[in-house]
């Protein structure tokens, strides 16, 4: 990801902001702007609540660019409880101790270098929460 | 609609292959190719080559003129087909619908990567381009942490545990010492496979398919013209293709691909065939819970037996259902488009009875599965034994 894209797709990454279609109020994430179902491009601006649950995960430990210094890390898919999926890495956890189901939340981290411009890219991480 | 038949095939040795780049190895695999079908360059009339990413791997993009220009056709239409790792299975279906469709009576269909150019990291974050770049990418997801999940979920509900895994690679690995031209011709033992190195758990370095250079082709010609060339004709009998969410996490269950369903489904429709009439597959084993996957989803076996049918010899070479007989990718190397090119290269020589000391007796119809990205894209073929 490039300086470009990484400021032009910061809304989602920052802010976990997706669309919501005015007509058959489909969610979506990331931003999108038409709905896959309708073809309607009246998509609403809709943040995700931050709260959410582990569907499936895993502990990388061969990482790409730019992610070799923070392995092993786990990795998962995540239920918003809005019912959208992202995935995202899980942090402050050992995969021992991760269960399917588990209640996370989304918190705001800095993902990774980019090797080529050397920008910090920020986005989302989903931290296990009691 | 024209009936298509492949009528000449050809195969780079896979592995690390050093100072050769991907256009010189679909050159020698084109050769091969062309010289058994018996044909010249110049009765090529359009070339399909299916490449992932020499872009990212060799810094070369327009990649396409590239193969006639090193085979001495320079003015023959050539078209780069991308799918991720079906970039050649698609390759080959673009020829074959080139050929159906009467544009053209004689196309070549290659396909190779050059890899090994990279350190693994930078492999890594090549092949997971094929995946969301914005939001799996740059979040940490690799390949091989994908396929973790799948597996970790089919292990969950079916109890495809870690020995059934292994016994894809113990087998493909065994299946590989018969073909001279795979990268790893040594057999494994499940003890070596399910001590090896956590990739993502719970896939350790044997449940991965290899970083690896080559190239495959393959000459396609209509099925009513076959006895006009030397090469002995295979027939093509189905063709699919089917797309899926981008994003894994998008889908609801990950313990299966609908995209291998429909694409099954449909190639199975044209055929006239269903699952039971099939006699060996080769399938898409990037990782060994892939083909366990693949093989399920086609239909072969009951959704959950894929890794057992592994464990208790159903799918060995000498099983009622030989799956990746060549060795697959997980043996006989993955260069990304070459892949799905070679397993038409492969089932046709089932097919044709020259596949040497791995040939499988009286076989009639073979099948392929090429996978793109987390089975984003599903290409699939069903190749008849010709008259």
């Amino acid at each position: 990801m490039g300086v470009a894209e990484s400021w032009r797709t910061n809304q989602s990454r920052y802010l976990m902001e997706g669309r919501k279609c005015t007509k058959c109020k489909t969610l979506y994430f990331p931003i999108r702007q038409h709905c896959a179902k309708c073809m309607d491009d009246s998509m609403e601006r809709y943040i995700f609540d931050t709260k959410g649950k582990i569907v499936e995960f895993t502990r990388i430990e061969e990482a790409p660019q730019g992610f070799e210094l923070m392995v092993p890390y786990n990795y998962g898919i995540v239920e918003l409880d809005e019912g959208v999926r992202i995935s995202c890495q899980i942090i402050d956890s050992y995969s021992k101790d991760l269960e399917v189901g588990m209640p996370v939340e989304m918190t705001f981290r800095l993902l990774r270098k980019s090797e080529d411009q050397g920008i910090l890219q920020y986005g989302f991480k989903a931290l296990p929460i009691e | 609609m024209r009936d298509v038949a492949i009528i000449g095939v050809g195969m780079t040795k896979f592995g690390q292959l050093g100072r050769v780049t991907s256009r010189e190895l679909i050159a020698s695999a084109a050769v091969e190719a062309m010289n058994d079908a018996g044909v010249t360059p110049k009765d090529i009339e359009a070339n399909y080559v299916g490449i992932l990413s020499s872009d990212f791997f060799e810094h070369q993009m327009h990649s396409a003129p590239g193969v006639p220009d090193y085979l001495g056709m320079h003015n023959t239409p050539s078209t780069r087909v991308e799918a991720a790792c079906a970039s050649g299975g698609l390759s080959v279906m673009h020829a074959i619908m080139a050929v159906a469709g009467g544009f053209y009576d004689t196309v070549l269909a290659t396909g190779a990567e050059k890899m090994t150019n990279l350190p693994t990291n930078h492999v890594t974050e090549g092949l997971a381009m094929c995946a969301d770049d914005v939001y799996e990418l740059s979040l940490g997801i690799t390949f091989p942490g994908a396929f973790a999940m799948v597996a970790r979920a089919h292990e969950a509900q079916f109890g495809t545990d870690a020995e059934q895994r292994a016994a894809v690679a113990v087998k493909n690995h065994k299946n590989a010492t018969k073909n001279p031209l795979a990268q790893y011709q040594k057999e494994i033992t499940f003890e070596k496979a399910m001590n090896s190195i956590m990739i993502a758990d719970p896939l350790r370095l044997f449940d991965c398919s290899p970083i690896t250079d080559g190239a495959a082709a393959v000459v396609v010609v209509p099925w009513e013209d076959r006895h006009k060339y030397e090469g002995q004709a295979v027939k093509v009998r189905g063709f699919a293709q089917a797309s899926e969410t981008m994003s894994l996490h998008d889908r609801t269950d990950i313990t299966s691909f609908n995209t291998t369903k429909i694409a099954a489904r449909n190639a199975f429709k044209r055929a006239g065939l269903e699952p039971k009439d099939i006699d060996f597959a080769e399938v898409h084993d990037c990782f060994t819970i892939a083909e366990i996957v693949a093989i399920e989803d086609m239909g072969f076996f009951k959704k959950g037996e894929g890794g057992k049918a592994a464990l208790n010899g159903d799918t060995a070479a000498d099983g009622h259902l030989p799956i990746n007989v060549s060795g697959g990718l997980k043996a006989k190397g993955h260069p990304i488009g070459a892949t799905g090119v070679a397993q038409i290269v492969e089932v046709s020589k089932q097919l044709r009875g020259t596949a040497g000391e791995r040939q499988l007796s009286d076989v009639e119809f073979g099948m392929t599965q090429n996978l793109g990205g987390s089975g984003s894209t599903i290409v699939c073929h069903i190749l008849e034994r010709g008259d």
